[in-house]
């Protein structure tokens, strides 16, 4: 599909043509959240040479997918910072007392042992710069008040028709449904906005440092 | 407000730890399970007291939980403050809440598509210390995983497993160390009792149940067969703090059959043997089955407790062993104090005032086979026994009137293949796997939860079944003990007399010993059956 509809503007490989830009390098100008990949793809851009693909959303969805392809794994070739600089900065804004890195740190936040190979750059400067821009169904988090007054608020990690499973500072946590008189998932990331608490420079760095956290690799 | 609980969420607060103050009071938090024999002196018994002998019948199903592996289900699982831990064979994690069976996390271990388990590729279960659950594998390696979060910490590769070694054993915490060791004794390993550091996995120290030439005990293996000896490590030991030892039950040597390929004694196969819990030095060992030509491990449970014996009350052990003898030892010395049958058996006539067996030179096996009792699967195995310190009985499960034929032939060490030295039938097959029906006659064998005078060795009472059973016991400050079978039944009896007071068909083979524990004031009994397990209370299901 991409080939077909996409590759006479943006190159076959996605690398950028007469018409498109290059789409393998992580940032994506207009949006790098998947919702606004499949908004562009299947809208297209008022105003711009790009079009819309009329195809059916699951089709989209799977351009969407192809395009994450083209530059997933390939942060760390495109890093312009230190990396060094960058350890000594997740070091310094704490960013451990959330996140586990190789059986080290908090617990609460998602892992970063394979954010590297899992985010392109784009990704992870949206990340740092505005946590919220998308965050994935698997870091929602359930709020909500029991019955008898509880406030209930933790990182959602199963949910089936009666119950909801949970995790907060305490510990492991089940509720059902129907002892809950409010329940929500807030998909706000719980993460602050690094953007003004740091340089573009120290920005720069930090993503260096987080695109090369892999597994098996990197460093 | 938002802001306030969001920041609330991310601060990182003392969840309630595992410490190892914790493990070693077990007891004083009976509504945890916090090892897997539930306490340092593995007596398989619960201080909860919700479910007594006059509601028992009352006892509702709560939840099931059903497993996706065809592997024998073995484990027995861990509570900790409302949440279970356990594996699923070969090796995967679950936490799951404990009221609802809803799940937490999982994890998978990837295995080689070619492993070395002798008899299933099974998993006991896991230790947890501090925020950190130890699980072994059948590729021999020791897995760290976070109990919050079920992330992988680190793994270790302990031995080859390509030499026929893997790993079944639940991991016994004593202090920062992780003390764990090889299956294979089916497969010419030379076994090990080795314990790890908690937090990196390295090794601290290594005791070789098959000792090395220059170490004492290798002596007792002739014609070089230490090189093959087997002594595997597959159940998981006790603890005695006051006196700093581990007690651990040593399995068979091998090549299992062929006792002549292996002159002497085979230290420490078959044997229990106390180790310094801070070294690894051997303080002192017992064999049950000097040159082993049955296959009958001492991979049972070292229940620890104190009794009268010889004319004062001694801190003891008490063993029944695969090899149908009820052994009481002074667990400070290894000292025998008494001991006697609890089950048929022909191998020996008894034993002398050492505990060593008076052996019967007929009753071994033999090119053209030789009927012995008891059967290869021993007269009990390693299913877990139970003492109640209310009763002051001890519990087996007793496989009765059970009988093999057991063959011996040389055979040639090769890596990674069988080394049994000869082959065994018994009209009772090891499980119930293919065939379902049971159409046998008495005589060839059949199961019993038994009681015995642990003063004594003497049998108090008998509850028998029709066919064995391979579940473990759990004993109640209710006067209960809860048991399974390979019929597929889960029932409780009166721990005083035997008397039936409850059951239910779970339609399952049961492969574990049952456990008990208690959220928010209610109290569970869990047991597994067939691929799944099944936990019951007197309340309504949430």
């Amino acid at each position: 599909m991409f080939r077909a509809q996409c590759g006479a503007c943006h190159g076959p490989g996605g690398a950028g043509g007469a018409a498109g830009p290059d789409l393998t390098t992580g940032t994506m100008k207009r949006g790098n959240s998947d919702e606004s990949l499949f908004q562009i793809v299947s809208k297209g851009i008022p105003g711009t040479p790009m079009p819309g693909y009329g195809a059916s959303a699951k089709e989209i969805w799977q351009v969407v997918a192809y395009l994450r392809t083209l530059s997933i794994g390939k942060a760390a070739e495109q890093a312009k910072g230190n990396v060094e600089r960058g350890a000594a900065l997740y070091t310094q804004h704490k960013c451990g007392g959330c996140h586990e890195l190789r059986g080290a740190g908090g617990w609460l936040g998602p892992s970063l042992d394979n954010v590297g190979a899992e985010r392109s750059i784009g990704h992870l400067y949206a990340a740092l710069r505005e946590p919220n821009s998308d965050v994935a169904p698997q870091s929602w988090r359930l709020r909500g008040k029991t019955k008898a007054g509880a406030a209930v608020m933790g990182v959602r990690i199963n949910e089936d028709t009666f119950s909801y499973q949970y995790r907060d500072a305490r510990g492991l946590h089940s509720v059902a449904k129907s002892a809950l008189s409010e329940a929500a998932l807030v998909t706000e990331s719980a993460m602050p906005s690094y953007a003004g608490k740091m340089t573009e420079a120290e920005m720069d760095d930090l993503v260096a440092f987080l695109a090369n956290c892999r597994v098996g690799g990197g460093r | 407000m938002r802001l306030a609980m969001a920041l609330a969420l991310f601060v990182q607060v003392a969840v309630a730890q595992v410490t190892y103050e914790r493990l070693l009071h077990a007891n004083k938090e009976p509504h945890n399970w916090l090892t897997y024999h539930g306490s340092y002196a593995s007596q398989h018994h619960t201080a909860l007291n919700e479910i007594t002998r006059e509601n028992v019948g009352r006892l509702k199903l709560n939840w099931v939980w059903q497993g996706r592996s065809l592997e024998k289900f073995e484990p027995t699982s861990l509570v900790v403050d409302g949440v279970m831990y356990f594996t699923e064979p070969p090796n995967n994690v679950y936490a799951v809440d404990a009221r609802t069976g809803r799940v937490f996390w999982s994890y998978r271990h990837v295995l080689p598509d070619v492993t070395y388990a002798c008899c299933g590729k099974v998993n006991r279960g896991l230790a947890i210390l501090d925020h950190t659950l130890y699980m072994t594998t059948i590729d021999a390696k020791l897995v760290a995983l976070d109990a919050r979060t079920g992330k992988r910490k680190w793994e270790k590769v302990i031995v080859d497993y390509k030499q026929g070694y893997s790993m079944t054993v639940a991991p016994l915490i004593v202090k920062d160390k992780v003390i764990i060791g090889p299956a294979g004794g089916e497969l010419g390993i030379r076994g090990f009792l080795a314990a790890y550091d908690a937090k990196t996995g390295e090794q601290v120290w290594r005791f070789n149940t098959v000792p090395q030439p220059g170490e004492p005990g290798n002596e007792t293996w002739g014609l070089e067969s230490w090189k093959y000896g087997g002594g595997s490590v597959w159940l998981t030991g006790s603890y005695d703090p006051d006196l700093n030892l581990v007690f651990w039950g040593i399995g068979n040597p091998g090549p299992d059959w062929n006792a002549a390929a292996r002159p002497g004694d085979n230290l420490y196969t078959s044997s229990v043997i106390a180790l310094d819990a801070d070294t690894g030095k051997r303080k002192w060992h017992f064999q049950f089955t000097p040159n082993d030509a049955w296959d009958w491990d001492a991979v049972q449970t070292p229940v620890l407790t104190e009794v009268d014996a010889r004319g004062e009350k001694r801190k003891v052990i008490l063993w029944a062993n695969r090899n149908g003898f009820f052994y009481v030892l002074d667990r400070a010395t290894g000292q025998f104090l008494h001991g006697k049958a609890f089950a048929k058996q022909t191998w020996a006539k008894g034993l002398d005032d050492n505990g060593k067996p008076i052996r019967n030179p007929d009753q071994v096996p033999s090119a053209q086979g030789t009927v012995i009792w008891p059967g290869v699967q021993g007269a009990t195995n390693w299913y877990a026994p139970s003492y109640s310190p209310v009763t002051g009985l001890f519990y087996l499960t007793a496989w009765e009137d059970y009988w093999s034929t057991y063959y011996t032939y040389p055979q040639q060490y090769e890596q990674g293949k069988w080394y049994a030295g000869g082959s065994v039938k018994a009209p009772v097959p090891a499980t119930n796997r293919d065939e379902v029906n049971n159409k046998r006659a008495k005589s060839a064998g059949y199961g019993a939860v038994r009681a015995l005078d642990p003063k004594t060795g003497n049998k108090v009472w008998d509850f028998v079944m029709s066919d064995v059973s391979d579940s473990g016991l759990l004993t109640t400050a209710t006067n209960m003990l809860f048991s399974g079978n390979r019929e597929g039944h889960f029932f409780a009896l009166d721990a005083a007399t035997g008397k039936l007071l409850w059951r239910r068909y779970l339609g399952g083979q049961v492969l574990s010993s049952p456990i008990s524990y208690a959220v928010d004031g209610k109290q569970y009994v869990t047991i597994t059956s067939g691929a799944a397990m099944f936990t019951f209370s007197l309340h309504d299901p949430e």
